[in-house]
C-alpha cells in the first residue's frame, strides 16, 4: 500500500474516467488497512480510491505501477477479489498514507461486486497503456498556443516555412513513436527479468507452491514467450490451452491419419490445420507442446520422434514396427528398393518412407547400399541365410 | 497462454504461421528438383508467387523468422549463409561445416570441382571427395562426368544465379 499517493481524485487534462464501482476494501498484500469502504475510479492514468463517508479521503496508485493483475473467486463469506501486483515505489513519489510496506501488491475486495467488469476494464486499461500516448497535466496547452504562433508567415517563404515545420513536426512523431517502441522493450526486459526471478524461487521452493498456482504461473510466462522452467511429468510443458488444443486435434486429425496409412509428419500436420482454421492459426511451438501432451491424455493419437530427429503423429492403433514386416516383404519382392521408389510403390511420402526403411535396418531387417547413386536397401540375408 | 502475449500485442502471428504453411509447401513442390535445398531469393519468388497479386509483400527478413520458428516441427529447417545471402534447408540431411564450405564455394558459378576445392580450401582429395559424395546422394548435388577438364558437381539450389554462357548438365 505504500506506492498510493494522495490525491484530490479530479481527472487531469487527458485523463479519462473508464469505469467506477462502489464497495470496493482495500487489503495491504493479505493484511486489511482502514480503506474498507470507497468508491473505486478506473481512469486511464490511475487506479484512484475515494472513501464513501470521507469524500476528502482520497488516494491513487499510477497504473504504470502495475506489473500483472489476478482474479480471486467469492468464496463462502469472502467476496471476489483482484489481486494488483505492483512495482516498488518510486522515489519521486507523492506522499501516501503509508511509508512502507512489506507486501509488493494489493487487494481489492468487491463487496458490492462488480468485480469481473472491472477486471476486464483494468486489463484492457494496462494492456493499451494508453497513459503513454496521453500526456497528463497544464504543459500541452502551453505548446499548442506557442506553436500556433509561429506558423504565420505570408508568400513563398511562408509556405517553405510551414512545410519545414511539417517535416519538423513528422520527424519528432517518428521519434516519439520509437520512444514508445523503446519503453515498451525496456518494460519487456523488466517483466522477463520479474518473470525469471519467480520462476527461481518457484524452483526452490517447490514444496509450498500448489499445483494450482504453478500451473497458472507457467501459463503466464508461456504467454510471454518465456520457456518453461518447471517441469512435471503429468504436464510436460503444457497448460490449460494445450491440453484443449490437444483434445481439438485428436478430433480433427483422426480421418486424415487413416486417409494416409496411420501416420502424417509434424508438418504435414501445420499445414492440414492451419490451412483448415484460416484465421487463428497456431504457432509451431503451440502444436508441438499440445502434440506433446497426446499420449498422457490418453487420445487416440501420439507424437512420435525418430532418431533423426523427425517428428510425426500416429495412431495409438498404428503399428510401426508391425509396419516393417510389411516393409520388408515389399523389398524383398522387388529386391532393392530406395526410399524413392518405395515411397511410390506404397503411397507414401518420401520422408515417411525413409524413416520406416530405417527403421527396419535398426531392426535389422534390411541392409544398406550408401553409394553416389542413392541409399538403397536389401533385405538382411545375413540374418536370414546364416 | 494461447496465441501468446507478444503475438496479440503485436498482431504479426497469423502472418509468420501462414506463411510458414506457404514456406512448406513450396519446399515440399521443388524437392525432387533441388534435393530439399533453396536459395532465400528463388523461396521468396516462388511464395509471393504463390500468394497471388493482391497479397501483401514478404521480404526476406519474413521469410527467415517464419523458418526460424518452424526449426521445432523437427523436420530439418535449416538456413545456411552463403556468399552474401542464405540457403534454406528443408529435409533432415546432415550438413557438417565442410558441407556448407564447399556450398558457399560453389555459389558463384553453379557448380564446384575436387581441383577447386583443393585450390581455394587447400584439402586433400579424400576430404574433398567425401563431401562431395554426401552432397550427391542427399540429392543436393548432380554429377556432370562429361565436363572437359574435370567432373563438375552442380548444384540446383543455385541455378537461378547462373549467368548465360553456363549451363547445367542435361540430366542430373
Amino acid at each position: 500500500m505504500d506506492r498510493f499517493s494522495w490525491t484530490t481524485g479530479l481527472l487531469e487534462l487527458g485523463e479519462t474516467l473508464v469505469v467506477q464501482q462502489r464497495g470496493v476494501r482495500l487489503g495491504d498484500g493479505e493484511e486489511k488497512v482502514k480503506f474498507g469502504s470507497g468508491v473505486l475510479l478506473l481512469s486511464t492514468h490511475r487506479l484512484i480510491w475515494r472513501d464513501q463517508k470521507n469524500h476528502e479521503c482520497c488516494i491513487a496508485v499510477p497504473l504504470s505501477q502495475i506489473v500483472f493483475i489476478e482474479e480471486q473467486a467469492a468464496g463462502i463469506g469472502k467476496s471476489a477479489k483482484i489481486v494488483v501486483h505492483l512495482h516498488p515505489a518510486s522515489s519521486k513519489k507523492e506522499p501516501g498514507p503509508f511509508q512502507s510496506s512489506k507486501y509488493s501488491y494489493i487487494k481489492l475486495s468487491f463487496k458490492e461486486h462488480g468485480q469481473i467488469e472491472f477486471y476486464r476494464r483494468l486489463s484492457e486499461e494496462i494492456t493499451q497503456r494508453r497513459w503513454e500516448s496521453m500526456p497528463t497535466g497544464q504543459a500541452m496547452q502551453v505548446n499548442k498556443d506557442s506553436q500556433a504562433g509561429r506558423i504565420r508567415a505570408v508568400g513563398i517563404v511562408g509556405i517553405e516555412r510551414k512545410l519545414e515545420e511539417k517535416r519538423k513536426e513528422t520527424d519528432k512523431n517518428i521519434s516519439e513513436a520509437f520512444e514508445d517502441l523503446s519503453k515498451l522493450m525496456e518494460k519487456a526486459k523488466e517483466m522477463v527479468e520479474l518473470s525469471k526471478s519467480i520462476a527461481s524461487k518457484i524452483k526452490e521452493k517447490q514444496g509450498d507452491i500448489t499445483e494450482d498456482e504453478t500451473i497458472r504461473f507457467k501459463s503466464y510466462l508461456l504467454s510471454m514467450g518465456i520457456a518453461n522452467p518447471v517441469t512435471r511429468e503429468t504436464y510436460g510443458s503444457g497448460t490449460e490451452y494445450h491440453m484443449q488444443l490437444a483434445k481439438q486435434l485428436a478430433g480433427i486429425l483422426q480421418a486424415p491419419l487413416e486417409e494416409r496409412g496411420g501416420i502424417m509428419s509434424l508438418t504435414e500436420v501445420y499445414c492440414l490445420v492451419n490451412r483448415a482454421r484460416g484465421l487463428e492459426l497456431l504457432s509451431p511451438e503451440d502444436l508441438v507442446n499440445a502434440c506433446k501432451m497426446l499420449e498422457s491424455l490418453k487420445l487416440p493419437l501420439r507424437l512420435r520422434i525418430f532418431d533423426s530427429g523427425v517428428m510425426v503423429i500416429e495412431l495409438q492403433s498404428h503399428n510401426e514396427e508391425e509396419m516393417v514386416a510389411a516393409a520388408l516383404e515389399t523389398v524383398s519382392e522387388k529386391g532393392s528398393l530406395t526410399a524413392d521408389e518405395f515411397a511410390k510403390l506404397v503411397g507414401m511420402s518420401v520422408l515417411l518412407a525413409k524413416e520406416r526403411l530405417l527403421l527396419a535396418e535398426k531392426m535389422g531387417h534390411l541392409c544398406r547400399d550408401d553409394s553416389v547413386e542413392g541409399l538403397r536397401f536389401y533385405p538382411n540375408l545375413f540374418l536370414t541365410q546364416s | 497462454a494461447g496465441k501468446g502475449f507478444w503475438a496479440e500485442l503485436l498482431g504479426v502471428g497469423d502472418f509468420y504461421y501462414e506463411l510458414g504453411v506457404q514456406i512448406i509447401e513450396v519446399c515440399l513442390a521443388l524437392r525432387h528438383r533441388n534435393g530439399g535445398l533453396i536459395r532465400l531469393q528463388e523461396l521468396q519468388l516462388q511464395v509471393q508467387k504463390g500468394r497471388g497479386k493482391f497479397a501483401q509483400d514478404v521480404s526476406q527478413d519474413d521469410l527467415l523468422r517464419a523458418i526460424k520458428k518452424l526449426k521445432v516441427l523437427g523436420n530439418g529447417f535449416g538456413i545456411i549463409p552463403v556468399g552474401g545471402t542464405f540457403l534454406v534447408q528443408s529435409v533432415p540431411a546432415e550438413l557438417s561445416m565442410d558441407h556448407t564450405v564447399v556450398l558457399q564455394l560453389a555459389e558463384k558459378k553453379g557448380f564446384v570441382t575436387v581441383s577447386e576445392i583443393q585450390a581455394s580450401l587447400k584439402w586433400e582429395t579424400e576430404r574433398a571427395k567425401q563431401v562431395l559424395d554426401h552432397l550427391l546422394r542427399e540429392g543436393l548435388a548432380w554429377l556432370d562426368a562429361q565436363a572437359p577438364a574435370e567432373p563438375q558437381f552442380w548444384l540446383p539450389a543455385l541455378f537461378s544465379e547462373l549467368r548465360p554462357h553456363e549451363e547445367p548438365p542435361a540430366t542430373p
